[in-house]
């Protein structure tokens, strides 16, 4: 079992599909360092005519592209995170089957085997994949921007006021990053699943692809009353909607479910024609 | 139809159906290790069929196959220690070959770095090549899938076509590989449409025909 997850991982992290999205990843990641970067050299010039205490140190804790919500890339990171997720290796099992690579791995191992090591491999991409222009921002932006606590008083880039976490934002606020680095690659992994189960059931690779997208805008529209249950509302560090952590738990504990058993249910005794 | 100890096969009565067409009609074999079985008949005559059937890759609609005493399908999922060439071979496109049998050779941990270069050389292919497999031509293509299928010294081989654009060097070499696993008292059973080649290769030759075992 262990050596088939272990090849499947492999896959995974050495595909071309893997290098494109941490690439894409990357260029976010710049793309934001480089406004920002212009943005704090205009604001230090400001803070050397102005000595006013309205102008308290920007931290680097408040200009991270997932707290910046004005910024195109906060809108861009949170929106496409689904399509991140899934784009390195989750429609794989529909490609292998497709193109015949199956026949390579049903002769070598058991379809338990195999599916372990599907599933094992697409969501450790898919959380590598969402996560990965999170951490690229904050590495490239901690060049230049002081690691300092956030401000309270700051109106821009902090936590909303009904946030989780509130205390470990602003007294220890690496560690509430941590904490989203982590939410961000749990759910970018159980959603990367979701396609991955779609997949075995689509003919078309596209819209298994696509699926956890729609499904968070499906969710969205759907539960206008209960923000809470909504991906994008948890999978967000700024958190600008409402939610409780155990509605946060019990709505990626459902998709990852739903996923694995649409995954797994799939009749056991699937040809290969 | 009787030979070596290593790999016993018993197929009853299978027939399969797909839709509404009977691609495997009231199929009954025996087939024993060290031998070398050769499948002739016309386009869907159920060749491919029967090489796919005994991999498990597809069930018997009646009927049943034994592989060593156990069940196909009920047993076990799929033989143990087989390798394959059905259709078309498939690899991961940017990958070198190497790299491919590396992937698939860590999956059982049997073969060394230089087993995985031996068997490429066997098969008429440089295993320093750096060139990925979506270039490879259709003759190095079918030589890696050769090197797959051979490579961790399976006990049940199924080769379908398996000279599909193979120059006459590369012919050589598959007569090698079979003689070598032959030696080794392997059961192998390929598919050929060419009937020089296979009478060439194999032991007993079996006729068959709108899925029909007509003799051997």
């Amino acid at each position: 079992m262990r050596n088939a997850c272990k090849v499947e991982i492999k896959r995974a992290f050495q595909s071309t599909a893997m290098k494109i999205i941490i690439i894409i990843g990357a260029l976010l990641a710049v793309w934001h360092t480089v406004d920002t970067y212009k943005s704090w050299q205009e604001y230090l010039q400001i803070r050397e005519q102005y000595t006013s205490p309205l102008f308290s140190m920007r931290s680097l804790y408040t200009e991270l592209m997932m707290m910046n919500g004005n910024e195109i890339q906060y809108v861009l990171f949170h929106n496409l995170l689904p399509l991140f997720a899934a784009f390195p290796f989750a429609v794989s099992y529909y490609t292998d089957r497709k193109n015949g690579y199956q026949k390579n791995l049903y002769v070598r191992e058991t379809r338990k085997e195999y599916f372990c090591g599907k599933i094992s491999a697409v969501f450790l991409s898919g959380g590598t994949a969402a996560v990965t222009p999170a951490i690229l921002d904050f590495v490239f932006l901690s060049t230049f921007m002081p690691a300092v606590k956030p401000d309270s008083c700051v109106m821009n880039g902090t936590l909303s006021p009904a946030g989780n976490w509130q205390n470990l934002f602003y007294e220890q606020p690496f560690v509430y990053f941590i904490i989203y680095i982590a939410i961000y690659f749990v759910g970018g992994g159980i959603l990367a699943l979701f396609a991955l189960a779609v997949s075995r059931w689509m003919k078309k690779s596209l819209l298994a692809f696509m699926s956890p997208f729609l499904l968070c805008i499906v969710m969205q529209l759907l539960l206008k009353d209960n923000r809470g249950f909504v991906p994008y509302t948890f999978l967000n560090m700024k958190q600008e909607n409402r939610f409780q952590i155990w509605q946060m738990i019990v709505t990626l504990g459902a998709i990852a479910g739903v996923s694995i058993w649409g995954f797994l249910r799939k009749n056991k005794k699937e040809e290969i024609l | 139809m009787r030979g070596g100890d290593k790999m016993d096969i018993k197929i009853r009565n299978v027939t399969k159906k797909i839709k509404d067409a009977i691609v495997l009609d009231r199929v009954n074999m025996e087939l024993k290790s060290g031998t070398v079985y050769g499948l002739q008949g016309k386009n869907g005559s159920g060749k491919t069929m029967l090489l796919r059937l005994l991999c498990g890759f597809i069930l018997p609609s009646e009927g049943e196959v034994e592989i060593n005493g156990k069940v196909l399908g009920k047993e076990i999922s799929f033989p143990e220690n087989t390798g394959v060439l059905i259709e078309n071979p498939a690899f991961l496109d940017y990958f070198t070959g190497y790299d491919n049998l590396k992937i698939l050779s860590e999956i059982r941990n049997k073969m060394t770095e230089k087993e995985i270069e031996e068997i490429l050389e066997k098969v008429g292919l440089d295993p320093n090549n750096k060139r990925k497999y979506r270039k490879y031509s259709l003759g190095m293509k079918q030589r890696l899938g050769i090197a797959c299928a051979f490579m961790e010294k399976p006990d049940l081989i199924l080769l379908d076509e398996p000279t599909n654009a193979l120059d006459p060097e590369g012919i050589e070499c598959l007569h090698r590989l079979v003689e070598e696993a032959k030696e080794r008292k392997a059961l192998i059973i390929l598919a050929c449409h060419d009937a020089e080649e296979l009478h060439q290769m194999a032991d007993v030759v079996i006729q068959m025909e709108r899925g029909r075992v007509m003799g051997g």
